[in-house]
């Protein structure tokens, strides 16, 4: 249980408060009334050693973080943990900005609990990968900024459930440059028994920035993303998909803003995936366009495949527009494998257990498709294809 | 080849076939043409075993390398694997997975069953060359997704494909010539032409009698309201082309 802010830096307390004086959020609380989370908050943890799950070989710019969420090990980048005021004033800053979540009592107690921060610099232009790893029965918050200097580069975050409980919780912050082009790739392989916490914040403050981030979450017992993308130049793009494989009772909750404070920007957002056993998803897609941005053209969709009559979705896209000349689009859709699709597959040799598999592996891979990097593609397919032959087996 | 006996089927209680009897025997070619709603689709799906339809009598007979098989007891995809192709109407689309991927997976499904070695992708992609080639399809058409933005006519071509791939033994060809322009009409009749052989059988379903003129049946039906109500030669195309179904009533 805790009961107190950690002691990184001084405002730790302050924010610790913040969430006292809002409390645990139960199903009342709007934006977490799909997830329970108070029993992770009182439950007695007991850390033990770490674990690291090592760095993918398949990546020669890495980063790799143990299981209490020190940096393990790291090559062709500049990983620093910033000091006590530097990430003091990082915050302060941040409270400022438009990302702020005062409504939000969990991340000023994600805050409160920091007990690491990170600032990690790449200058190369490929792929940058970071493994996380999950277990040793802890809580663990840490926190990263990026900063990438070249104009075009992606980063890709792997969280491997290595063993044991673990509540983790995570954010990074990525400010683009103009004309820059980031891709980021969040892996969760997360174990029945681990929780997370997943923050993204991208900030589009120069014109002509382009982000591009892609979940893809294979599990986890109670998993909750929220990535949050600031557009505030014009020609920028934003976008945040999500692709999801839930077996057992993972809890997979997504809840994510996209909020157009410039004319003349884009986003858009596709999160889908599949649903078996007990297994639960939420989605709150949140499209804000403010009063003068005209010109905006923003889309969202959800799509839900319930594979068993205890799977639960839940779709809820949201759009705010105070603005009067733009182009939205939004929906959210809830079914099982068309029929006529899976006899096709079957008319064709293909077994009703592989067809299913394959039907899977197209809905994943027509979003991984769209990351535009091919040694990340490559990765990805081999990991969703492997994935599901595993979790499809010959019995399912 | 098949033997189809007093065969009822219905959808949702509605019955769509009402006692149809048909025989194909090795090498013949057999077209089935009919107004709209009377049944000529669901005839083929049923053959290839679509899970929407209930058979509530008769039976089908499915005779290959001299064994009989009750092919209502085979799943969709041992049928497949059996020797027994349907060529969609309306292809499906599946975005996310390439042509050549499908393809193969589906080759090789019936590889296995057969007994025969899988192909690995360099291997399939030889055996596949001259088969694009006599469709006029360009390789490029493997690495786009399954029918996913392909035009009516490529679909079609695709179905094509697909069968000298898998090589069945009873083709059943689903309105494979509508949306197609005269060329294509040609290429793929072409296909479905060199498929003949004297093991092989083929049951074209086609609303017009032009595409008989590149394909020629040994044998016409007329369906009407679920039941076969004439048989003939490819006269009796003719005779539908110029007067339409309504002498038939």
């Amino acid at each position: 249980m805790i009961e107190s802010a950690a002691t990184l830096f001084k405002d730790q307390t302050r924010y610790f408060q913040g969430f006292e004086k809002k409390g645990l959020p139960n199903r009342k609380t709007e934006r977490w009334k799909f997830t329970p989370v108070a029993s992770l908050y009182q439950k007695e943890w007991n850390p033990q050693a770490a674990i690291s799950a090592g760095e993918l070989d398949e990546f020669s710019d890495f980063v790799s973080f143990d299981s209490l969420g020190e940096l393990s090990k790291s090559k062709n980048c500049e990983v620093k943990k910033l000091k006590p005021s530097e990430i003091e004033s990082f915050f302060q800053q941040f409270e400022t900005t438009k990302f702020w979540q005062e409504d939000d009592s969990l991340f000023q107690w994600h805050l409160s609990q920091l007990d690491h921060f990170y600032h990690i610099k790449y200058t190369g232009e490929e792929t940058l990968s970071l493994t996380h790893s999950l277990g040793s029965g802890a809580l663990v918050n840490y926190g990263i900024v990026f900063e990438i200097t070249s104009p075009k580069a992606t980063v890709l975050e792997s969280f491997l459930g290595t063993r044991g409980q673990t509540y983790h919780q995570t954010s990074r912050f990525f400010d683009l440059k103009e004309n820059q082009d980031i891709k980021h790739v969040i892996v969760n392989e997360a174990t029945p028994e681990q929780s997370q916490q997943i923050w993204t914040f991208a900030n589009l403050d120069h014109d002509k920035a382009q982000y591009h981030g892609l979940q893809v979450n294979f599990g986890g017992g109670l998993v909750r993303s929220n990535p949050f993308i600031n557009i505030q130049k014009p020609h920028s793009f934003g976008e945040f998909n999500g692709f999801y494989f839930l077996t057992g009772a993972d809890h997979f909750d997504f809840y994510s803003q996209i909020k157009h404070f410039s004319g003349e920007t884009e986003s858009n957002q596709v999160v889908k995936g599949l649903l078996h056993d007990q297994s639960k998803f939420a989605f709150t897609g949140n499209i804000y366009i403010s009063k003068n941005s005209q010109l905006v053209n923003a889309a969202q969709f959800n799509k839900n495949l319930v594979m068993s009559n205890q799977a639960q979705a839940f779709g809820q896209p949201q759009l705010e527009i105070f603005a009067d000349d733009v182009k939205c689009s939004h929906g959210s859709t809830t079914g099982q494998f068309d029929i006529d699709e899976l006899f096709y597959l079957n008319a064709r040799a293909i077994s009703p257990t592989k067809a299913k598999r394959l039907m899977a592996q197209a809905y994943g891979l027509e979003l991984i498709q769209m990351v535009d990097n091919d040694v990340l593609n490559t990765y990805l397919t081999g990991k969703l294809t492997s994935k599901l032959k595993t979790a499809y087996g010959e019995s399912r | 080849m098949i033997k189809i006996n007093d065969l009822h089927v219905t959808v949702e209680d509605n019955e769509i076939l009402k006692g149809i009897n048909l025989t194909i025997k090795p090498g013949e070619v057999h077209a089935i043409m009919g107004p709209n709603g009377s049944g000529k689709s669901t005839l083929a799906k049923v053959i290839a075993g679509h899970p929407s339809y209930e058979v509530t009598k008769g039976s089908i007979e499915y005779t290959i390398n001299n064994q009989a098989k009750d092919l209502l007891e085979l799943e969709p995809d041992v049928r497949s694997k059996e020797g027994i192709f349907l060529g969609f109407q309306y292809p499906i689309e599946i975005p996310g997975i390439s042509n050549l991927n499908f393809l193969q997976e589906s080759f090789n499904e019936v590889c296995e069953y057969q007994g025969a070695p899988k192909m690995e992708e360099k291997e399939f992609l030889d055996f596949l060359q001259p088969k694009l080639e006599e469709l006029k399809m360009t390789p490029a058409f493997l690495y786009r997704p399954v029918n996913d933005g392909f035009s009516g006519g490529e679909k079609k071509k695709n179905e094509i494909l697909q069968l000298k791939i898998l090589n069945p033994r009873l083709a059943l060809l689903d309105e494979t010539d509508s949306g197609l322009d005269v060329d294509a009409l040609k290429v793929v009749a072409g296909g479905v032409n060199s498929f003949k052989t004297k093991f092989n059988s083929t049951l074209l379903i086609t609303h017009y009698q032009r595409l008989l003129n590149y394909i020629e049946p040994d044998f016409v039906h007329i369906l009407s309201c679920g039941k076969i109500v004439e048989s003939g030669d490819k006269s009796l195309a003719l005779k539908v082309e110029e007067k339409g179904y309504d002498w038939l009533a």
